[in-house]
């Protein structure tokens, strides 16, 4: 293992859209950003998403000039599967050891041509589409994944070596690549690990896992989405274009017997997006949204909802107690409707979404040495006045990690995030940001190499 | 890309050791080639009569429908299938095997 070292003013932890906007904002400023990331591709939840509330912007069209305007800044060291293992303080600042995972594809040479991913002869399921489709053993994550490098799935290779035949490049792919550390010596850092969502199947009596045509949103986002896996939205269960599509609210958020008792704040308008999109894809489906209430909060969110309620979508007042299997896949729902004398009906439908809630993608605590809240997302004790502060000085958060939120409210975060942290740094060593023009070292040129 | 024999040997001789040092991983993912090729087999024979639907392949090849979803979408990922039009009830897509797919 070399032991190289890269001098930057921050680090930022996760390359989602908060972690992007974040190494963006502070890039522009003519700081000197490692983005670290640990999957094969910079772009998070949002890349997966189809469009966005309340505009019905394509989230792709926003998030891919993003991830590019990332890999081709001068002052930001693009770092993807790794992941930082180990922080120490160091005078002001602080030492992060980040291992590099070998991707067995050198991206350097790779131009992300797909002949290997057309050798393979290896199918297993694309995670990135949920598993609703396949990938190959050698792969590229997604289409507009950053890098566009390609990625040997050594848990699921048959070492039969197609790819190396087939791949136009001399050396590129290496089966004998190792794994590698680095430390990254910095004065700040940014915690921007994101979310995961509530286990779909976590609430047995809805039945998802055990029902194929019970999903969740995020699954519905990639159904909906252009890429999709099917190129519509079709059931999962036989590939039916559904007639009747229920949501069922709160699946995963305030919810004691889940341990979340907390709003996650997206799902009303998640549920609303999806449906309005749907009743465009699918003109002749019936929708409904079975919710406790409906929270829209933000700048025209209201007037998104009533525009759903206009397009026809049906909204009932109710509490979903069971979802069950009936003929042909398809599902009953019963629920106890809440204005209505609490009168318990079972409606039937062939597709049910749950909106499960958002949790943290990530306990920091033992690299970062940094507190997390009662509900687990990181402690942002001075929310009022310094957002993005954490427990430990120098240490800040933006995005998700720091609790469930919107895109909006992301992206306001991360630029929140790098104000604080362009503050901080001035504060403590008194380095004022060199601005892009002046900066002609960039981060690999100040990258220091110690063997 | 053409290889030259020396470079094909080479290739084949570090597949073999990379066989040998991971060897449960190298025979799981044999046995699911092997079976996924025996599915695609299947499928490519019924889709020889024409467009069909994802349950008209599954009533044929006696797979559970959703399998049988699974491996039309990855056929037609990478290029084997196509989708062709629609059933006429207007529920399902039917599909087809790609030009130039052997059959």
């Amino acid at each position: 293992m070399t032991n190289k070292r890269l001098h930057v003013d921050a680090l930022v932890v996760g390359g989602g859209i908060a972690g992007m906007q974040t190494s963006l904002d502070l890039g522009d400023q003519g700081y000197q950003v490692a983005l670290v990331e640990k999957t094969a591709s910079i772009g998070g939840n949002m890349v997966q998403l189809s469009k966005v509330f309340p505009t019905l912007d394509c989230a792709s069209c926003i998030t891919t000039p993003k991830m590019s305007s990332v890999h081709h800044h001068d002052n930001i060291k693009l770092l993807t599967s790794s992941e930082v293992q180990k922080v120490t303080p160091h005078g002001d600042g602080f030492i992060a050891e980040v291992l590099l995972k070998p991707t067995y594809v050198n991206n350097d040479t790779c131009t992300g041509c797909q002949k290997c991913e057309e050798a393979c002869p290896v199918d297993i399921l694309d995670e990135y589409d949920y598993g609703f489709n396949a990938r190959r053993a050698a792969y590229i994550p997604f289409p507009t994944a950053i890098p566009y490098t390609a990625v040997i799935d050594m848990d699921h290779c048959i070492f039969c070596g197609q790819c190396i035949k087939a791949c136009p490049v001399p050396d590129c792919i290496d089966f004998n690549m190792q794994p590698e550390v680095i430390e990254i010596e910095t004065s700040a850092i940014v915690i921007s690990t994101g979310f995961k969502v509530t286990p779909y199947d976590a609430k047995e009596e809805y039945g998802a896992g055990k029902f194929r045509n019970v999903i969740d949103g995020l699954m519905m986002e990639r159904l909906l989405a252009p890429t999709g896996p099917y190129g519509h939205v079709l059931r999962p269960s036989d590939g039916k274009l559904p007639d009747s599509i229920a949501y069922v609210q709160c699946a995963g958020s305030r919810d004691l017997t889940l341990g979340v008792p907390y709003c996650s704040r997206v799902c009303c308008m998640y549920a609303i997006k999806q449906a309005m999109l749907l009743a465009g894809a699918l003109p002749m489906a019936d929708i409904t949204i079975y919710y406790m209430d409906i929270r829209t909060f933000g700048k025209q969110y209201e007037q998104f909802y009533q525009n759903a309620k206009a397009m026809g979508i049906e909204f009932v007042k109710a509490k979903v107690a069971r979802i069950t299997e009936v003929e042909n896949q398809d599902l009953n729902v019963r629920v106890e409707l809440i204005d209505e004398n609490s009168q318990v009906v079972e409606r039937h439908h062939d597709l049910v979404v749950l909106s499960v809630g958002m949790l943290p993608n990530y306990d920091p605590q033992a690299v970062f040495s940094i507190d997390i809240a009662e509900d687990k997302f990181v402690e942002t004790p001075y929310y009022h006045n310094s957002p993005a502060a954490t427990t430990r000085p120098g240490i800040f958060a933006a995005g998700t990690a720091a609790g469930p939120m919107d895109i909006v409210d992301t992206i306001v975060t991360a630029g929140s995030a790098a104000a604080d942290v362009a503050a901080y740094i001035q504060s403590h060593n008194g380095h004022k940001a060199e601005t892009a023009v002046e900066t002609q070292t960039t981060v690999a040129e100040r990258s220091v190499d110690h063997d | 890309m053409t290889i030259s024999k020396e470079e094909a040997k080479a290739i084949s001789e570090l597949m073999i050791a990379k066989r040998k040092e991971h060897v449960e991983t190298a025979k799981a993912a044999q046995q699911l080639v092997k079976e996924n090729n025996a599915i695609r087999r299947k499928l490519k024979k019924a889709l020889k009569s024409g467009p069909h639907t994802i349950p008209q392949l599954a009533e044929e090849t006696g797979m559970e429908t959703v399998d049988v979803l699974w491996h039309i979408a990855a056929m037609e990922k990478y290029g084997a299938v196509i989708e062709v039009g629609m059933d006429e009830d207007e529920e399902y897509y039917t599909y087809s095997l790609a030009k130039g797919v052997k059959k």
